[in-house]
Formats: structure tokens, sequence, C-alpha cells
């Protein structure tokens, strides 16, 4: 049945029947208004998902048992690492037979919010419950859950709160903003994240997700790909309506009908096409709350203010939110100012020819003079920082030379040439003529520093007696790997936001990453800063720009050295990328007589975190500052 | 002389307070680049600070399929056998749909299984992803012994992750986890040598 013979089917609409249809809305959207009723019926729908969850949950006990995927036996384990003390009490409530009481309770609950309007004293209680069991159960429940199980938690919980006070006028139009705000946030958020991604932008995400049995479904897959155009017609749609969801509390009342009603028909689509039926009642629960704020507003309007006073929470949480701003961006500046002076008195400053100023610290052996110095080139995303363990490792043995690239660390970029990663070997080659002079040198790179070495070695020629790679960047790394190709499209998504975020103050919201810790105490106080620092990911993302074209390149053969070239791997590099060995061996035999070393049990970054790891491999490199007595490295294969 | 504010405000303000620190909290905790996400640290159950990046910024495009197979006492090996199932959609699910659960609980057990391709085999065994799924398919082969679908008698078995297109059959299957070999009874010893995996 297409389009038009639906339209032939319904009843003419006069005019009469409409004005009778929209006063009728009317009524019912003047009466959601006030805040506590729009509590009762945000609560009645956010029941309908609970208790439609509950007994589901009673439907698919096989799921719980032995042998399911909520089998207590063994999600408990990551919940006894994270909540020792609460363990007996979760076992107690994982049996079987208490967890049917529970949900039996929660279906009572629910259901019980249904009893007459006039019936209020065993609301609030119900709310708890029904809040607090979600709470208890959702450790069992780990794997399944999903989005409309926190939004259900979310309106009961607020629906409680709503109620303290002794019916508090005030407590019960926070409850409602703020079921307001969050949806909004909701929506907004679901889109402006959408936005970022390519696959929404080019509409490939949506048949893309269709196509899937587990939240797809055929025919509609069918038809969006037989209409290209009027797929990302829909995907687009989605994404303007809900980055501008926000837009309700301030359009027009009917406009902000508008909006709701497309959402609400989102969602019922979603339901019948992705299979998420819990999903329209947890949504449309915030619905009521957006009314009321909406007709609230539109009611101030016309009674010139009597009606109620401004909104208080609005105005409490942009206070907070610009406090916080500006206590971030704040953090922000001490944090750059303290990284320029964090090198200390150690440290010396050279302006190379680009403009760039290098940070970087010499420190001399008593009788090296004779041997080699050795310079160390650190990775993408990193600083001289990250070879602490190195600089403790080779102190009074070598000579030793460490600075971080123009932009890392203490080190800037002045460069108004469009960078490339050549401009980072002329650096490198300039600060080695600076300090070096015509002194022999061995090359130490980790990662993309692997990689800027071995192009450094072509010019410093015959200087270079020996190269060590620390699981080396190859330029055809991306070309071999789908998974390396995966993960390089991914960085050089993250790569444009990072910076920007930082700039504006989320840096404390950085999670950093584990291996930190495992350098003393200050040197990782200054990693977390520096990695919480816009000025490292906008170098990254500079160098990433360029890192990527040479990845896009068509592979050619590597530089050739006549200097021994060592290559030290981590176990768990290769185990991800399988492709790595046979690159890792390229560049072992693009140099002379060297050797490609495994070290068993760490990672790209435990090779310079992990102090123990780090003494093996300073044994790889103390073999190039005395070439004649070749030692093997202890415990390395 | 200040007079006392009267109880119900002090309660009220308080209540006013939650619910906008909760509201920042939530806001702090979408970014798109889920490093920002720290905070959610403050939230080890995961239900109270809500994730409101519903199928982005990557949405998942292709199906997770768990399957098995088994190695008989003789050493022959079974052919792969699906243990994950994702029943058509029908309009009923748009009201009851009690399998939803289930069919995203494979999702997800699925992305913790892949993320543990970067550990050693015994890490990995230590895992309560793998460790849960390993008694998951341990219980499907013997339902399927008693149902006579499969030889009784082997004494171990292997799994794996595959993503798949779904309704679009253009695309390859990606084999992106592959278990060890594992014991029927749990913590048995395996008499013969695993095979090479890789």
């Amino acid at each position: 049945m297409n389009a038009r013979s639906v339209l032939a089917h319904l009843p003419p609409l006069r005019a009469p029947r409409l004005r009778a249809i929209t006063a009728g809305i009317g009524d019912v959207l003047t009466a959601v208004s006030r805040p506590r009723t729009a509590l009762l019926a945000a609560e009645r729908m956010s029941a309908v998902t609970q208790v439609l969850s509950s007994v589901e949950y009673l439907f698919s006990r096989r799921d719980q048992r032995p042998g399911g995927l909520g089998d207590w036996t063994y999600g408990r384990s990551a919940m006894a690492t994270r909540f020792p003390r609460l363990m007996p009490f979760l076992d107690r409530v994982s049996d079987e037979k208490i967890d049917n009481v529970v949900h039996v309770l929660r279906i009572g609950a629910g259901l019980s919010l249904f009893l007459p309007l006039h019936v209020t004293a065993h609301r609030a209680p119900a709310n708890a419950f029904l809040a607090a069991s979600a709470l208890v159960l959702h450790p069992k429940n780990h794997y399944g859950s999903d989005g409309s199980d926190q939004l259900a938690f979310l309106v009961q919980t607020s629906a409680a709160l709503g109620r303290v006070g002794r019916g508090s006028p005030r407590a019960a139009e926070a409850a409602v903003w703020f079921l307001a705000m969050q949806a909004a946030l909701s929506y907004s958020v679901s889109g402006l994240v959408k936005i970022v991604s390519r696959t929404w932008r080019t509409g490939e995400a949506l048949p893309g997700i269709l196509r899937t049995r587990t939240y797809g479904d055929e025919g509609l897959y069918r038809f969006l790909t037989a209409h290209p155009r009027l797929s990302r017609l829909a995907a687009h749609t989605v994404l303007v309506l809900e980055t501008a969801f926000p837009l309700v509390f301030v359009l027009p009342a009917r406009a902000a009908y508008g909006v709701v009603g497309a959402m609400a028909a989102f969602h019922l689509a979603n339901a019948r096409y992705m299979g998420l039926a819990r999903f329209v009642w947890a949504f449309m629960a915030t619905y009521p709350a957006i009314l009321s704020v909406v007709q609230g507003r539109a009611a101030r309007s016309l009674t010139a203010g009597a009606h109620r006073s401004p909104a208080r929470l609005p105005a409490i949480v942009a206070a907070v939110t610009g406090l916080l701003a500006v206590v971030g961006v704040g953090s922000a500046l001490v944090r750059r100012a303290g990284i320029e002076r964090a090198d200390g008195p150690e440290a010396r400053r050279h302006r190379t020819p680009s403009r760039n100023v290098l940070s970087y610290r010499l420190r001399r052996a008593p009788g090296a003079e004779a041997l080699p110095l050795v310079v160390f080139e650190s990775g993408h995303q990193s600083s001289a920082t990250y070879w602490h363990w190195y600089g403790e490792e080779l102190a009074g043995r070598v000579d030793t030379l460490f600075y971080s690239r123009a932009g890392y660390g203490a080190s800037s970029y002045f460069s108004r040439d469009s960078y490339s990663l050549q401009e980072s070997v002329d650096d490198l080659v300039d600060l080695v003529d600076a300090v070096a002079a015509d002194r022999d040198v061995v090359l130490v790179g980790h990662s993309l520093g692997g990689y800027l070495v071995t192009r450094a070695a072509e010019r410093l020629g015959s200087r270079v007696t020996g190269i060590v790679l620390i699981d080396p960047t190859h330029p055809g790394e991306v070309a071999v790997s789908a998974v390396q190709a995966e993960g390089a499209r991914m960085l050089d998504m993250s790569m444009r936001l990072v910076a920007p975020s930082l700039r504006l103050g989320l840096g404390v919201m950085l999670d950093v990453p584990p291996w930190v810790s495992l350098y003393p105490d200050e040197v990782a106080a200054r990693l977390r800063a520096e990695l919480r620092d816009h000025a490292l990911w906008s170098t990254a993302k500079r160098e990433w720009t360029s890192l990527y074209q040479v990845f896009r390149a068509p592979v050619g053969s590597l530089p050739t050295t006549s200097a021994r070239v060592d290559v030290v791997a981590a176990d768990r590099t290769l185990r991800e990328h399988p492709h790595q060995r046979a690159l890792d061996e390229e560049f072992v035999a693009a140099g002379a007589d060297g050797r490609l070393t495994v070290v068993d049990g760490t990672d790209h970054l435990g090779l310079l975190a992990d102090r123990a790891v780090v003494t093996r491999i300073a044994a790889v490199v103390l073999q190039h500052t005395t070439p004649r007595v070749p030692v093997e490295a202890e415990g390395a294969r | 002389m200040g007079r006392r504010p009267a109880p119900t405000t002090v309660i009220t303000t308080a209540v006013e307070a939650v619910f906008a620190g909760w509201f920042v909290l939530t806001l702090l905790t979408q970014h798109p680049q889920r490093s920002f996400d720290r905070l959610r640290t403050l939230d080890p159950v995961g239900l109270t600070i809500p994730n409101w990046r519903f199928f982005a910024p990557e949405p998942a495009t292709q199906d997770f399929h768990l399957m098995y197979r088994t190695r008989g006492a003789d050493g022959q090996v079974s052919p792969w056998h699906e243990a994950s199932s994702i029943v058509r959609r029908r309009l009923v699910h748009a009201f009851w749909f009690p399998g939803r659960r289930r069919e995203k609980a494979f999702f997800d057990v699925g992305i913790d299984l892949i993320a543990l391709n970067s550990l050693d085999v015994e890490q990995m065994q230590q895992a309560s992803s793998y460790r849960l799924v390993a008694n998951y398919i341990r219980h499907a082969v013997e339902r399927r012994e008693r149902a006579g679908d499969l030889e009784p008698g082997s004494d171990a078995f292997q799994f794996m992750v595959v993503l798949y297109s779904g309704y679009d059959e253009s695309g390859d299957p990606e084999y992106r986890f592959v278990s060890g070999l594992v014991p029927r009874v749990e913590g048995a010893e395996l008499p013969a040598p695993t095979e090479d995996q890789s």
C-alpha cells in the first residue's frame, strides 16, 4: 500500500475536527505543565520501561543460570575488585530466588504508580525502590544493559527527589527541569557526537546499522540502499533534530511541540525497525518534563511573570558550568607555564634554522668523551620526559643527549613553514651538529622517533656508528595491516578533537594511561601535565598529518646505512600486529649485522616506562658504544 | 541577626544542588573521545552517569557472532557452530522483545573479548569475560550432546568472535578473536599439545 492509497482511506480532515483535536491536545498540555503533574506522567511512563524490563528478565531466567551470559559466578569477579565490601550483599541478592522476588517487587512498585492520581503516599517510596533495586541488579546484568536502564533510573530518582521537602514546589520544579535538561542533553550529545564521525556525515552509518541483524531490519535496509538520497536525508534529519533539540526551550511553543513530536516518531521507528521497545517509554517519560517547561514559559509570558518565578536549576547549572570553565582554563594556563619551566637548570635551549627552539639536556659521564654520544628521539605524542629511565640507566656510563621535538615538553614550535616530518629531521640534525660537533653518535628512537632517526642517519652519514630502534614506526605499516589502518583512521579523528578540548580547560577530565604510574612520582606528575596540555596534542596532530601522508604514499625501500641497526620490539606489539615483525626485520636489514630483539611481557610504552625492560634495552644500546664486545641482552630472545 | 532557614528550604536547596551536580557530571562525561571519560570512574556500576553517545561516534555496523568447535578424544575437530543467535526483526519487537538483552550481551561480551587480544595467553584466560564465554560454550556443547546433535566425548573446545555485515552479503567475515583450546572440564589439564592458533 503506497502513501497515496493510505491517504485515500483516511476520512477528510475538516477544520472543526482539527480545532477540536488541537484544543484537546492543548488541554492535556496545560495539565502536564504543572511540575507535580509532569512528574506523575514521567514516573508512569518510566515505570512501563522498568516493568517491561523485569518481566523480560523473568522470562529469560536461563541467561542468569550457570552457562548464561548473566551467570554471576563469572560476572562477580569484575565487581569483586571494585567493591570487595559489597560482595556478600551482591552475592546474596544474586541468588535466583531473591532475584525473582526483587523483580516481582519491581513490577508491583511500577504498577502501583498507575493507581489514581490522588493516591500519593506510596509514590516516593516506590520511586526510590525502583531506583535502588536497579542499582543493585545492575552489576549482575552488566552484559546486555542499555541506555534505557540509565534513563529509567534517572527518571525514578528524580521523581523521588522531586517529592522531598513536604511537597515543596521548588523540589518538584527542580526535578522537572533536571529531566527536561537531561533529555535535551541526551539528544544534542547524541547528535553532536555523530557529527564528529565521518561515517555519520556521509550517511553510511544509517544503512550500516540497519544491515545488522541485531539492530537492523532487512526490509528497511534494502529500501534505504535502493534509495540512497532518501537514506542520507533521513540520517541528516536525525542529526539536525538531535543536535538542535535544546532549541525547544526557546522556540515558540508550537514549533517546540513539533520537534518533540518528531523525536517521538523517531523512537517509534527505532522500536519497530531496531527492536528498541524499552527506549520508547524511557525517552517519552522525559517528555512531560520538557512540555512542562515549554508550557510554563508560555504561561509565564501570558501572565507577565506572575505565574512562576524564573527557573532556578538552569541558572545554578549555568553558574557551576561557568565556574568550572574558568577553573579549567586557568589550570590549563598554569600547567603550560609549569611544563615550560620543568626541564630545570640543567636544560639548555637551541634555536634551529627553522626558528624552532629545542630544549635539551646533555649529560656527561666521566671518561666517556672518546665514546659516541647517545642521542634519543622520542615517539609521536611524547617528549624527552619519557626517556627518564634511560637517563638513570646510562648515567655515568656514556654521554647522553635527550631533547623534545618542537612543540613537545619545553621545546617550542615557531616555524613558519608548513610542517612536514622533514623539518623534525632537519631540527635533529642541526641539534646534533650544534651539540656534538663532529663527534660520533649512536641514535636511539622509539616509535615515530625510530623512523625519524633512520632518516636523520642518512644526513649524518658515517658519524652514526649505531642505531637502536625501539618498536619503530614503519612507513609501510598502514598499507600491510587492516587493523593498523583502522587504528590510523580513528587516531586521525581523535587527533582533531583533543587539542581544542584541552584548550577549553577539559584537561582534568582526560584519563591518563596506566603506564604513567610506572615512572617515579615526580616524573609521572610531569607526564600527566604534558598529556593534559594542548601543545602535546596540537603537535601530535601536526606530525600526524605529515605521517599520514607518508603512510599513504607508495612504500619505497628504507634508507640504508653502514651503521649497525638493532631493533627492539615488545612481544605484545607483535602479537597485536603480526605484520610488524617483517617490517622490523626490514629495518635490521637496512643496516649492518644488527638483530631483532623481542622483549617478553611488555608493550609499546612499557619499552620506555618499565624499568626492568629499560635495563635490558640499555644493554643493547651499550653494545653500540663498546662495539668490540658484544653482550647478549639478558632475558630477551 | 539572621533567621534560620526553614528545614524544608535547606532540604530543597540540597535537592537542587544534587540535580545541578548530577547534570554537570553528566555533561562532563559525554566527550566523543572516550579518553575524556575520567569522571566515569565515579560510577563503577555504570548506571548513574548516563552515556548519551548512542550509536556514536562510530556505530556498530556488523553483527557479533560467537562460534565454537570441539575436539574429540581422537583429535578430530568438529566444524564451527554458532553459539549466538539473532532473531529476525518482527513488528512485535516494538512492544515486547525479551531477547533484546541477550542479543546485546553478545555485542558487549564480544567487544570485551576483542579487547583481550593484546594480552598474554595466561592473562587472557583469567579475564572474567573469557571465562564467562568459555563456560557459556561448555554448556552449549553439553546441550547439543544431550540433543544428539554433537558426538559426545570431546575433551576440549575453541571459540571465536566473528563480525559479519548482516543482510549486506557483500562483506567478508572478520575473525576478530580466537581463543585457545579450552578443556571441557573447567580447570582440567589438556592432554595433547595445543595447535598453533595464529
